[in-house]
């Protein structure tokens, strides 16, 4: 397992010919310890997902470092594995074969390879779709899919960046409870971006909201409330509400900048 | 009535009132020039194939002339394709000569081909029927290539994939669908130019239709001409069709074919 250390942490995107360059965030600092499992909260366009592809790699910081196990982070690898939004299967492959394009750096034996996607596919109930393409998947399976890929590789660090977004309520709420399991599990370091209050404190111990314009962490919320938690738990609700209250007044600011005097939002 | 059904009547009555007009002719003469028969192409095609095999051997050299012609389209169309995709500088500068070149029809540069090989064998026709093809292959390629998914190559950038590791386990099978769609079109470009290149070369099925208007054999110009439909019919609805629906299905994409 490993942790993940962000130290004053700005990411300014240069911009086209006319564009002016546009800083999403500075100065963000943040430590995810391993084993926890942290949320990224905060309204769309903040830089949830910008800052989570920093810690995969595939973006840069403009400035500040971020080390996973004390080892600068410079570019992705299989220690870090990442779970879009979308599920990102490869449509020529089929799902058992998907499954095993992730364990690609792992030099295992054909066997090998073959029982770890067994196993995995198996862990998130997909145990009859191994032959299956993915255009012949719902939503929620594909997901599920990608969620066995990214565990099959082992990665220390789990990132996840609103992987149920797209997915409808019920689906979602049973994709918690895996999520839940395997991470008390595998109790893998997992960061996840989402922009729902309720799946964040359904699962996280540690929440970090964050504001917009400028991109910032405003507050982190300790989650104390004992797993399996339910949403009807008095301390579940204050919770709610405390981090609402915050989240409402960025979400006001955003819509006064964008709409002006005509917003009439308290 | 299935359609299998309709159209075998339609085609079938085709032939009858082909016939039949030859028929009529012989008695009231309304143009003095013979008409073809129908069944004496089918004659044609029988003596064609079977005893004089002038047929057989136009048809086997046309063939041999598209698949060398088409190979090379297919080979070298698909690398400069990949290759303008991935570099920039090649794309600016190479690109553009591609797109200038593609614009001109294939048959015209025919000429320039027997200059350059000095003689009016099967070379110049192949580079021009590999020409045809070549165009198309680079430019959807090209497209294909380029129009990966990103989100693909992001997640495999993640399980530790790159440089040309990308290329080949992600770019290239993404780009599978369009890479079909570009052969299929190779191919119909290439036949066409390889007739319209032997009706001004020699051998193949081009040069004995010319042959044959030459004898003033009506049949024949007919027959090689079915042939020619034949063919073409054959590769673009029943081989490249059926692959095409194939990958199509594989991928979740409806096949336009
Ligand atoms: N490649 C990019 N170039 C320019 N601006 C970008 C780019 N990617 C994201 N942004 C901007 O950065 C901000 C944060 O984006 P993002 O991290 O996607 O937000 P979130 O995930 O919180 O919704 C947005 O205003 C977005 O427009
Ligand atoms: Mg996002």
């Amino acid at each position: 397992m490993a942790d993940v250390d962000i130290v004053n942490v700005e990411k300014t995107f240069s911009g086209g010919k006319e564009d002016s360059p546009f800083t999403v965030f500075q100065d963000v600092n943040l430590s995810v310890d391993s084993g926890e499992f942290v949320s990224l909260l905060g309204p769309s366009g903040c830089g949830k997902s910008t800052l989570l592809n920093i810690v995969a790699g595939l973006d840069e910081a403009t400035a500040g470092k971020v080390t996973s196990d004390d080892k600068a982070i410079v570019k992705p690898g299989p220690d870090r594995g990442v779970v879009f939004q979308e599920p990102a299967l490869m449509p020529w492959l089929n799902v058992k074969e998907n499954v095993k394009f992730g364990l690609k750096k792992h030099k295992l034996s054909k066997e090998e390879a073959e029982d770890r996607a067994v196993h995995f596919l198996k862990l998130v109930h997909l145990g009859k779709f191994m032959n299956a393409f993915p255009h012949e998947l719902s939503g929620g399976m594909k997901q599920r899919v990608a969620i066995a890929r990214a565990l099959a590789m082992n990665p220390d660090v789990l990132l996840m960046d609103e992987p149920f977004g797209a997915l409808d309520e019920q689906t979602r709420s049973m994709l918690h409870e895996e999520v839940q399991s395997i991470w008390e599990e595998t109790k893998k370091t997992i960061l996840f971006v989402t922009h729902n209050i309720r799946e964040a404190i359904l699962l996280s111990d540690r929440i970090v909201l964050m504001g917009t314009r400028p991109g910032r962490i405003m507050e982190v919320f300790d989650v104390n409330i004992e797993r399996p938690r339910k949403t009807s738990d008095p301390d579940f609700i204050t919770l709610e509400e405390r981090i609402n209250d915050q989240l409402k007044g960025e979400i006001h600011k955003v819509m006064r900048e964008e709409m002006g005097d005509g917003y009439g939002g308290a | 009535m299935g359609t299998a059904v309709r159209r075998l009547i339609f085609f079938a009555s085709l032939l009858i009132l082909w016939e039949a007009v030859y028929q009529l002719n012989t008695v009231y003469e309304f143009r003095s020039d013979a008409l073809p028969s129908f069944l004496l192409t089918l004659q044609q095609l029988y003596v064609g194939f079977f005893e004089t095999q002038i047929l057989l051997d136009a048809t086997v050299q046309s063939i041999y002339r598209i698949v060398v012609g088409f190979i090379i389209a297919v080979i070298v169309g698909t690398a400069i394709g990949i290759w303008l995709a991935r570099s920039k500088i090649a794309d600016e500068t190479v690109g553009s000569l591609v797109i200038a070149l593609q614009s001109i029809p294939s048959i015209v540069w025919l000429p320039l081909m027997l200059i350059i090989y000095g003689s009016v064998g099967t070379g110049p026709i192949i580079t021009v029927v590999a020409l045809a093809g070549a165009w198309v292959m680079i430019s959807n390629m090209r497209m294909g290539i380029k129009s990966v998914d990103p989100l693909l190559l992001r997640a495999s950038r993640t399980m530790g994939y790159q440089g040309s590791e990308l290329v080949w386990k992600v770019m290239i099978p993404a780009s599978i669908p369009t890479f079909l769609s570009a052969t299929r079109l190779a191919w119909a470009f290439g036949w066409r130019a390889l007739m319209a290149a032997e009706l001004l070369g020699t051998g193949g099925l081009g040069r004995t239709l010319m042959d044959a208007r030459d004898f003033y054999n009506f049949e024949l110009v007919i027959s090689i001409m079915i042939i020619i439909a034949t063919i073409g019919l054959i590769m673009e609805y029943f081989v490249f069709n059926k692959i095409e629906r194939r990958v199509f299905h594989r991928y979740g994409l409806e096949s336009q074919g």
